[in-house]
């Protein structure tokens, strides 16, 4: 691959002229005539009955068009957010079921404040609102339960039919952790919890929902599956798969929280009822209070170490706060309770981990989808192993790396693998060693530094139906090429980076390439942008597509040059037979003819690509789940203000497996962008919840990093080229962020001696652990 | 920690029964205007719903996030916390209005090139503020980079590569 002439090469996005022109259309930007304004009543409880919904008074309001409750939805509408499907497009009993416990509208029984309980349509916002006002709901209280141990003990109030309100559970067992841990010749145990972070993009969610004449139903939203999203739609509102049409809009940011919500199915139903265009669009307190974000959890961990540093046993018990429903926390609590374990060589495991329904909102997906708690979990427990045993925590990670080659204890195959070069890299750019060795004493403020590691997925699969992609490519009149992929743009640049295959294939400018926006009518399937599979499983697909039209377009060329098609070479816009670029022909002309000459035909080159891997097996969880696994390592210098608990990054350092980085500019951008929102998450990004309430659900008080919380970062791209990969990529989006917190936590461990167990990693934690620090020492 | 404050648009409707419309002219983009509404009216209202100038984004309606900044009279302001009916023979200059005769500001070329952009829904907002900074001081350090757009969220680039294109657009010629 040395002579790749695109692919491998920065390029600027190819939506960023309407990005920054500012005619990009996003779904609250989307405006159709005789459009009216939707708005969500919610519950006001955590827990309740819900009586009656009197929606009279409401309905008299004039400029009222529609109101629309539970029984308004047809029977069996229930979801879950999970697209596992059996060769047959029905629910597979995967290893992971579906918790299909949500309904469109709350049926009966609020379960967290903000639950939907009925939504109006009006000619205007004001009208809309006051309409909700007007709404009589008959609540009758429930005792609730927030703390999820609390949620697990007997006599707990229930939230759903399931036994100590618990929705799924693992228990894994893997060779012998008593046998581990009596070799072990240093053992740790310890409780770290983690909070819950939202995925705060900052464009809201919106859908407008249109209804033609023959009752099919169009929506313009924001999806990462819209695929799936036409599927749950149909299944929601009992309507055929057919009558059901998507459009993308672009998309203000995902990071797992743009998934299928329960606003695009009761847009769908306002529209049906008002025949009219409806617009909903979530205000940022209803993101905040009823869009999934981040699940907290509670990880207790113990592990074991030999005198050399071997890994011997880790024993583990996660308790994974749900919220109300399930959404998809049972394949988060897979990764949870799996994905670390493949990081370094473990033999000897067990875990039992539970998903625990609460009275709190939902949690969902969000970049690193379950692995960001448990690898701080885990990475600051390497931490203290390594102190206990006197070792440098960068010689500890070297010494139980993954390695190339190895088959990870739950059936992993690692067929790429640069997880040792990553850590080295890291250490030397940071000036590990020097840094490390530093004496901290003397400064009012002291420093220090820290490591992460990581592994992650390219597409995981849960289930054993199709997990791949399709893409087509055709050529047009003009030799300009259009690229359809069933992939989500939602601002990480995919259409880039697949305009940049295609570009690459057939030897044309990048500038050559239209990639429109996503239309379920016409988009071919794909699964969309979850997992980290988009760039490795569509990318493929997209490769595929490219040579099929390319091979179609050779015919042509073949004929314009008498050669064989099967000898021709397509290379900066030109069409030549290997070896003689004199004899070329134009790829405009090539593309010229196919098109107008008589028994031409137009070009439509098809791609799909499935990955080689396989669902866990439902009884042992055995099971290689991606075709390609990404590794990590990052590195954090931090600056801790001792009287008052300030945590001050200096620097990062991050160095990351991403197979082959196909935009590098983009990768690099993925990586800045989760170093920060990692920061985020590890040092104050917190939604603070009293009784069921969000206490901040905006902006002012809910922080995000800005940019004067920013410090330098140095990235490093490891190439490992993949052997499955397209052009040897992996993904990269979601690694990037999955090490960053427990690197600062082990920072302002090195710097102040002491570990904060618990996300974020607050100036109050740390006042508070080193006075009890100081306790300690006195009274010793 | 404080409740959040929220429009409140049926307080809003009862504060404006009786009220008469509001009537300003005002410039946007180089274009002039007269335009009548209802007094509570927000800029943002105005531009996005009345004027279809969606380019302008709503990213919490409440003075948070920076994604509605647009410049008065050449100064960056939020939009979602401007009444309109303040704007009496003001000019105002929306991201649609930069490109000039189709050709770039150095900022949105140094933007594109730089890889500034990724979800785009922060983007209109922080060239105008950025905007703003160089009409100021066409020199800017870093430093001064962060604190003129320390008032726009991006939740998506990490920051590093806006900085970089700012710093890029005022070398640019
Ligand atoms: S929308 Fe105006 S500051 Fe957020
Ligand atoms: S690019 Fe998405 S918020 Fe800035």
């Amino acid at each position: 691959m040395a002579d790749l002439r695109v692919v491998g090469h920065s390029h600027p996005r190819v939506d960023g002229l309407d990005k920054v022109t500012g005619t990009a259309r996003f779904s609250p930007d989307i405006k159709l005539p005789r459009m009216i304004v939707g708005k969500i009543l919610r519950s006001p409880h955590p827990h309740a009955k819900v009586f009656h919904v009197d929606t009279s008074r409401a309905a008299r309001l004039p400029g009222v068009k529609a109101i629309v409750t539970a029984a308004d939805t047809p029977d069996g509408n229930r979801r879950s957010s999970t697209y596992q499907f059996d060769d047959q497009g029905e629910r597979a009993a995967s290893s992971t079921p579906m918790v299909m416990d949500q309904t469109v509208f709350c049926e009966g029984v609020a379960r967290f404040v903000g639950d939907e309980v009925a939504a109006v349509a009006a000619i205007d916002e004001e009208t809309a609102l006051e309409a909700l006002s007007l709404i009589k709901v008959d609540y009758d209280l429930l005792p609730p339960v927030f703390n999820p141990l609390k949620a697990m003990e007997p006599g707990a109030p229930l939230l759903h039919d399931v036994e100590r309100n618990i929705a799924y559970k693992f228990v894994i067992r893997r060779g012998d952790v008593e046998e581990g841990f009596a070799q072990a010749h240093v053992i740790h145990e310890e409780i770290y919890t983690t909070q819950l972070q939202h995925q705060a993009y900052l464009g809201p969610t919106a859908c407008v929902a249109d209804v033609d004449g023959a009752g099919r139903i169009s929506l313009w939203t924001e999806l990462q599956s819209p695929f799936r999203a036409r599927r749950l739609l149909s299944d929601m509102l009992g309507l055929p798969a057919s009558k059901v049409r998507i459009f993308q809009t672009h998309v203000g940011g995902g990071f797992g929280g743009k998934h299928f919500k329960r606003v695009q199915p009761i847009c769908a139903l306002l529209a049906l009822k008002a025949r009219r265009p409806v617009r909903l669009c979530l205000t940022r307190e209803e993101e905040f209070i009823a869009s999934p974000p981040r699940h907290a959890t509670h990880i207790r961990l113990k592990m074991g170490a030999s005198r050399d540093g071997a890994l011997v046993a880790k024993e583990t018990y996660i308790v994974l706060n749900s919220g109300a429903y399930g959404e998809v926390g049972p394949i988060i609590l897979d990764t949870m309770t799996k994905r670390v374990d493949s990081l370094y060589r473990f033999a000897n495991i067990k875990t039992d981990s539970f998903l625990v329904y609460t009275n709190t909102v939902p949690g969902g997906a969000f970049r690193g989808f379950g692995n960001p708690p448990m690898d701080f979990a885990l990475e600051s427990h390497m931490d203290t192993l390594a102190e206990k045993l006197a070792m440098d925590p960068v010689e500890l990670r070297l010494k139980n790396a993954r390695r190339v080659g190895e088959v990870s204890a739950h059936g992993w195959e690692v067929k790429s693998c640069a997880l040792t070069e990553c850590i080295e890299k890291a250490a030397e750019a940071s000036r590990w060693k020097e840094k490390r060795a530093r004496a901290k004493s003397s400064r009012s403020k002291p420093r220090g530094i820290g490591i992460g590691c990581m592994i992650h997925v390219s597409g995981c699969r849960y289930y054993p139906g199709f997990y791949g992609s399709n893409a087509v490519v055709t050529i047009g009149d003009n030799g300009q090429v259009y690229l359809l992929s069933g992939e989500s743009e939602l601002g990480q640049g995919c259409k880039t980076v697949m305009a940049q295959i295609v570009a690459e294939e057939l030897g044309i400018r990048v500038a050559d390439i239209v990639v429109p926006d996503l239309d379920t009518d016409f988009s071919p399937h794909s699964l969309g942008a979850y997992a980290d599979r988009t760039t490795h499983i569509g990318g493929n697909a997209t490769r595929l597509a490219a040579i099929d039209a390319k091979q179609q377009l050779f015919e042509f060329a073949a004929e314009m040059l008498e050669a064989d098609p099967g000898d021709l070479v397509a290379q900066d816009g030109r069409i030549f037979p290997k070896g003689s670029p004199q004899r070329a022909v134009t790829f405009l002309e090539v593309a010229r003819r196919s098109w107008f000459r008589a028994g031409g035909k137009e070009i439509v080159g098809r791609g799909s690509w499935d990955p080689p891997s396989v669902p866990p097996d439902p009884e042992s969880q055995y099971g290689n789940v991606s075709s390609a696994y990404t590794f990590g390592a990052q590195v954090a210098e931090v600056e801790v203000d001792p009287k008052t608990g300030k945590v001050t990054i200096l620097n990062f350092t991050a160095a990351h497996d991403v197979g082959k980085a196909i935009n590098p500019m983009a990768v690099e951008g993925q990586l800045e962008g989760a170093l920060v929102q990692g920061a985020g998450y590890g040092l104050m990004e917190d939604m603070v919840g009293v009784d069921g309430r969000t206490y901040n659900p905006n902006f002012l008080n809910y922080r995000l990093p800005t940019m004067l919380d920013i410090a330098p970062m140095k990235i490093m791209m490891v190439e490992s080229n993949d052997p499955v990969g397209p052009y040897g990529a992996k993904g990269v989006a979601e690694p990037a962020l999955v090490a960053t917190a427990p690197a600062l936590a082990n920072a302002v461990y090195h710097a102040i001696g002491v570990r904060i167990t618990s996300l974020p990693v607050t100036p109050q934690k740390i006042l508070a652990a080193l006075r009890a620090k100081e306790a300690k020492r006195r009274s010793e | 920690m404080k409740r959040p404050k929220r429009r409140a648009a049926r307080r809003r409707a009862v504060l404006e029964k009786g009220q008469p419309l509001r009537r300003i002219e005002v410039t946007i983009n180089g274009e002039e205007f007269d335009l009548t509404f209802k007094p509570a009216r927000t800029l943002l209202e105005l531009l996005r719903d009345d004027l279809d100038l969606t380019g302008t984004k709503e990213g919490c309606d409440g003075g948070e996030c920076g994604a509605c900044t647009v410049l008065i009279d050449d100064e960056p302001r939020l939009a979602c916390l401007t009444l309109a009916a303040t704007l009496r023979g003001k000019k105002i200059l929306t991201i649609e209005g930069l490109a000039k005769d189709g050709r770039l500001h150095p900022l949105q070329r140094a933007f594109l090139e730089k890889g500034a952009v990724q979800c785009g829904y922060c983007t209109p907002g922080v060239i105008l503020s950025a905007k703003a900074l160089l009409d100021s001081n066409p020199a800017p350090t870093e430093e001064d980079i962060k604190k003129a757009l320390a008032g726009n969220l991006c939740r998506c680039t990490g920051y590093q590569k806006i900085i970089s294109a700012v710093l890029e657009a005022a070398a640019a010629p």
